[in-house]
């Protein structure tokens, strides 16, 4: 297990982001140049913020935004694009609220940096509904109880939605380990659990 | 004189519910003692009881009596001090 | 039964009202809410436990690019606010003294959060560090540091009480058992953290829109700690990403600095804590020692209770005189109880403070209480079920401190669990380290709780026969706002889409105690239901003028007014309005509101019924134990409830579900975890482990007794809270069962299970 330390002021973004770059790196596929967009400013001082210019393809659109390189997909999809539905909580990967699909599989936007994100197929919840129609995994969250406070619905959502997609057929046991990796205090995960097995039985439907 | 404390919390001194007080009293001179005892004042610096304080002066909401806190006490007369739990402002 | 008694919304599973907004991401969450102009805020924190703050330097903050406002306690009154007068002990930002680490001591305003967060850095207090106290009971002795210079011996608050005459009781109990517990803290847990935009405008009007669950808690303590007057405080409430009271029922020093930084900047100023944050800050559960003696008869029959606790409240009262207070409550609405005492001591020690949580002490008592109980049935040879049955509290029934049973159907629930879960054949005969365990409770449905006990609602019914409905009430998730909207339908004769439901607003709706104490159904519903009703009444009046029939017989169904038996003479609702408002200029507005049957609360007696009714629950567990590891498998919860009439069943299971799990989590695995300095070592929830999808029990089943409570609002009591009283002691028993070992310290971990097997069986084969 790794030991964590805490500070009582949280950290500085520099040294977060490396933090984040790090633990992100596993699964990166990055260019050197922005290998070194994120390396040079943490070598240089305070003034030296250097912004990149980056398209992200988000829902279909593509955006042009400037971000410093240690932010996160998930704050430039919130803050930047405004794309609020994806939701901040933990902000460490350790809930599944800021869950994306990223080239079709569940992400937490949290732990990728947004220069990162770029070349790749980017889908957040806004993007699951059409013309006013929910998608069925969103109307079997409502008929099924599967909303309380509703702050972690987007992300179990999106990673229902990757599951279902890959897995049209699971069995109970395999909705509750794909999705484990999502924390909710409210609903207790049962009416979740039905919720995405009657949208696994109504997508089969077509 | 004996006057009767009614208090929902605890007031150090306030033996067997009463208190001994001077003759001519007022209302505001016993609470000044007992907010002394419970160590926080009930009566603020504008002579106006706290709002997360009730004050009953036999049975009746003091603000009802047309002296309030310069009400002068007789023996026997029931003071109540009720702290709100969630109240003040 | 008459047509017209049939409940046509009441009683049906409605999806909640906003689960389409949420689940589309549209929904904007205080966190998602962008104000042009506005500045991002973050707070400077204590790295001492105990401290005098000596000096604190922000120049060179002020000169960092982006910066436009530090502050510090000095830029407030000084007034100390929070809850009870006597115990009050917040500042909005520390003056002269830290008493715990995470202590918030200034804040930045700054043009983005990083900037803020840099800022902060640059900020350079000077402390001296004081000696610090971080165990209850050394806090307690002479000579220890005191964290408040005027409550002696760290003693934070505490509730005595006696009834009865405890010595004889016991002089004339057969069997006597005593016991000592431990219960650890936990945090509420909520995926949103903590949000706050707080505006200072030039009338001096200060709007501070927050993620909050009693709006008017905090608009009254903004006003307290900034000392001016309420009406210059508007709160709003947004949508709120569940809360189990905390942080989310008071006011924070993040919405004061909020505010104070708005004024110095002229700007809004948003402020949003992250979860490292909330796991250090204060706001979690007690963490409680309780020596517990339970005296009973041959028959066991419960004759004297002595029950003494320490409550370890850390560096703040917050709501702590009612915390210690409601602990010793379960088993008084739970057990007729002659003798009893009740000891319980809150103590002030240098760590992030404790406050409500989710059932506010009850699965504590509860989890010690229903442990004792079942080792004095073991010992008599009593069936749990029936030990319980003999003692438990009865329609009618006054407890010693004046609790008032009114509705109560607890032994069925009793009866009812133990027939589900087929208690019978399994009890004492399942496989080695299976165990079946049960656990039992009474829990208050809303205290009525002076200073903030008035509930009222206000509603328009609009020309198209809907209705914009305004109560206090804050959904939290529980389903509010759809429940306090099918009231309206119901009464109306429309539908739950047809009535809106709207965020609180202290500039707009009427005062409301919030959400806390399980009581928003039965409160706000009954306030609810009483506007409804007055419009209802305005309606029929003019209806009864055109229909030429007698008010009292008019039905309002399926959006007609009709006299009753006449369907096909009636009016539409829609129309009926228009013509009030076309022809004879009224807009119907409906007011109600609702003061609960109940006694003021005296704290220095303990006497006091301050609910007006209460729920019963009875709970069945079935766990299987891996002697090796310690691993609990919950293969069932069986949950038998008398929670009056379920409004809306698929709310009210939500409700039980998520408390149940979340108190597997005490049980099993959850809990803040310190060093020996009051630092928080598992501030991240990779290391403060919450129940997950891989925790849940296999099976969860749930009964209501379904019997009409005659207060409630069409017969409801509660459900958010009293389905987690009983859920540790049944968990805990179950273990118990299956190991042959109680364990009397939460959480019950495999470290724990494991060792006390090795220990039971190396005791075996001597």
């Amino acid at each position: 297990m790794k030991s964590t330390v805490t500070h009582p002021t949280p950290k500085n973004p520099r040294s977060k982001a490396l933090e984040v770059f790090s633990a992100g790196l596993p699964n990166a596929t990055m260019r050197l140049s922005d290998l070194e967009s994120c390396l040079v400013p943490a070598m240089l001082g305070e003034e030296a913020v250097v912004k990149q210019e980056i398209e992200l393809r988000v829902n279909g659109q593509i955006y042009e935004i400037e971000v410093p390189p240690w932010r996160t997909l998930l704050e430039a999809l919130r803050d930047q694009l405004n794309l609020t539905g994806t939701k901040r909580s933990c902000g460490e990967g350790h809930c599944g609220a800021c869950t994306v699909i990223v080239d079709g599989k569940a992400v937490s936007s949290c732990l990728m940096l947004a220069v990162e994100a770029q070349g790749k197929d980017i889908l957040t919840i806004e993007a699951l509904s059409e013309g006013g129609r929910l998608h069925p995994i969103q109307e079997a969250f409502v008929t099924h109880g599967a909303v309380q406070c509703g702050f972690c619905s987007p992300g179990m959502i999106m990673a229902a939605k990757a599951f279902l997609d890959q897995n049209p057929e699971p069995s109970e046991e395999e909705i509750k380990k794909a999705i484990s990796g999502h924390l909710c205090r409210c609903t207790g995960y049962v009416q979740v659990i039905e919720a995405i097995r009657a949208a696994a039985d109504r997508m089969r439907i077509g | 004189m004996r006057i009767d404390v009614k208090a929902n919390f605890m007031i150090p001194g306030v033996d067997r519910g009463s208190v001994e007080v001077e003759e001519n009293a007022t209302l505001g001179d016993v609470l000044t003692d007992l907010g002394n005892r419970a160590k926080f004042p009930f009566i603020g610096p504008d002579r106006k009881i706290d709002p997360g304080v009730e004050v009953l002066l036999n049975g009746l909401e003091y603000a009802f009596h047309s002296k309030r806190l310069e009400t002068h006490l007789e023996e026997n007369d029931k003071v109540e001090v009720i702290i709100l739990p969630m109240a003040g402002g | 039964m008459d047509e017209h008694e049939i409940l046509e919304v009441i009683g049906k599973p409605y999806p909640k009202k906003d689960a389409r907004i949420k689940v589309t991401g549209e929904c904007r969450f205080g966190e998602d809410i962008q104000v042009s102009g506005m500045l991002h805020g973050k707070l400077l924190r204590s790295p001492h436990a105990h401290a005098r703050i000596l000096s604190i330097e922000t120049g060179k903050a002020e000169k960092l690019k982006g910066v436009r406002a530090i502050i510090t306690g000095k830029d407030f009154p000084g007034i100390l606010y929070g809850n009870f007068i006597n115990t009050r002990d917040y500042l909005p930002l520390a003056i002269d003294r830290v008493r715990y680490i995470g202590e918030e001591v200034a804040a930045v305003a700054a043009v983005d959060e990083d900037t803020a967060w840099e800022a902060l850095d640059l900020i350079d207090v000077q402390y001296e560090p004081l000696p610090g106290v971080f165990d209850p009971e050394e806090a307690m002795r002479e000579g220890a540091p005191l964290l408040y210079d005027n409550k002696p011996r760290n003693i934070s608050s505490q509730s005595v009480w006696e009834f009865g005459d405890l010595e004889k009781g016991l002089k004339e109990s057969y069997l006597i058992k005593e016991d000592h517990f431990q219960t650890q803290s936990i945090k509420h847990g909520m995926l949103e953290t903590h949000i706050c935009i707080g505006y200072w405008d030039a009338n001096d009007k200060i709007t501070l829109e927050s993620s909050k669950q009693s709006p008017y808690a905090v608009w009254r303590q903004l006003a307290m700690g900034l000392s001016i007057p309420p009406h210059k405080v508007r709160v709003k409430q947004t949508f709120v990403g569940a809360g189990n009271s905390g942080g989310k029922q008071e006011a924070m020093p993040m919405d004061f600095a909020a505010v104070m930084l708005s004024k110095k900047t002229g700007r809004p100023v948003k402020i949003v804590h992250t979860m490292e944050e909330v796991l250090i800050i204060g706001h979690m559960r007690h963490a409680f020692e309780i020596d517990l003696k339970i005296g009973v008869d041959r028959e066991g029959l419960i004759q004297a209770v002595d029950f003494y606790a320490i409550a370890d409240g850390g560096a703040h009262s917050s709501i702590g005189q009612l915390s210690i207070f409601l602990l010793g409550n379960p088993m008084m609405v739970t057990y007729k109880i002659p003798n009893v005492r009740y000891r319980g001591y809150r103590i002030y020690t240098n760590k992030s403070f404790c406050g409500a949580l989710r059932g506010h002490c009850g699965p504590q008592a509860v989890f010690a209480f229903e442990g004792l109980l079942n080792e004095i049935a073991d010992e008599l040879g009593l069936d749990h079920f029936e030990i319980r049955k003999r003692n438990a509290v009865t329609p009618g029934f006054v407890s010693l401190n004046d609790m008032k049973i009114t509705s109560c159907s607890f032994k069925e629930a009793m009866d009812k669990a133990r027939d589900v879960s087929g208690w019978d054949k399994k009890k004492g005969k399942l496989p080695k380290y299976r165990g079946i365990g049960m656990g039992a409770s009474g829990m208050v449905t809303g205290s009525n709780i002076m200073g903030l006990s008035n509930c009222s609602a206000l509603l328009k019914v609009q020309e198209d026969g809907t209705v914009a409905l305004q109560s206090g009430a804050t959904d939290v998730g529980q389903g509010c706002d759809t429940v306090l909207p099918m009231i309206v339908a119901e009464i109306l004769g429309i539908e739950p889409d047809d009535v809106s439901f709207a965020l609180v607003d202290s500039d707009l709706t009427p005062m409301d105690p919030g959400t806390w104490s399980s009581r928003v159904t039965f409160y706000a519903g009954n306030a609810v239901k009483a506007a409804a009703l007055d419009a209802r009444g305005q309606l029929a009046q003019v209806a009864a003028d055109i229909l030429k029939a007698n008010e009292k017989e008019l039905i309002f169904k399926k959006k007609m007014v009709y006299p009753k038996g006449r369907p096909d003479q009636g009016i539409e609702l829609d129309r009926l309005v228009r013509h009030c408002q076309n022809r004879k200029g009224m807009t119907i507005l409906g007011r109600g509101y609702y003061n609960a049957p109940a006694d003021t609360l005296d704290f220095s007696t303990g006497k006091g019924n301050f609910a007006p009714t209460y729920s019963f629950w009875a709970q069945v567990c079935e766990v299987d134990v891996d002697p090796e590891t310690g691993q609990v498998d919950i293969l069932n919860i069986w949950s038998a409830h008398d929670g009056g009439r379920e409004l809306n069943p698929m709310l009210v299971r939500g409700q039980i579900l998520g408390s149940s799990v979340m108190h597997l989590g005490q049980t099993l695995f959850e809990g803040i975890i310190r060093d020996d300095k009051g630092k928080t070592l598992n501030a991240s929830f990779l290391d403060y482990k919450m129940p997950t999808f891989m925790d849940i029990p296999k099976c969860q089943e749930i009964y209501s007794m379904d019997v009409p409570d005659p207060e409630g609002p069409f017969g409801a009591k509660e459900a958010g809270e009293g389905a987690g009283n009983p859920s540790i002691a049944a968990i805990a028993n179950a273990i118990a069962d299956a190991v042959g070992y109680r364990f009397k310290s939460l959480p019950i971990t495999p470290e724990k299970i494991a060792m006390a097997v090795r220990k039971k069986e190396q005791r075996e084969a001597l």
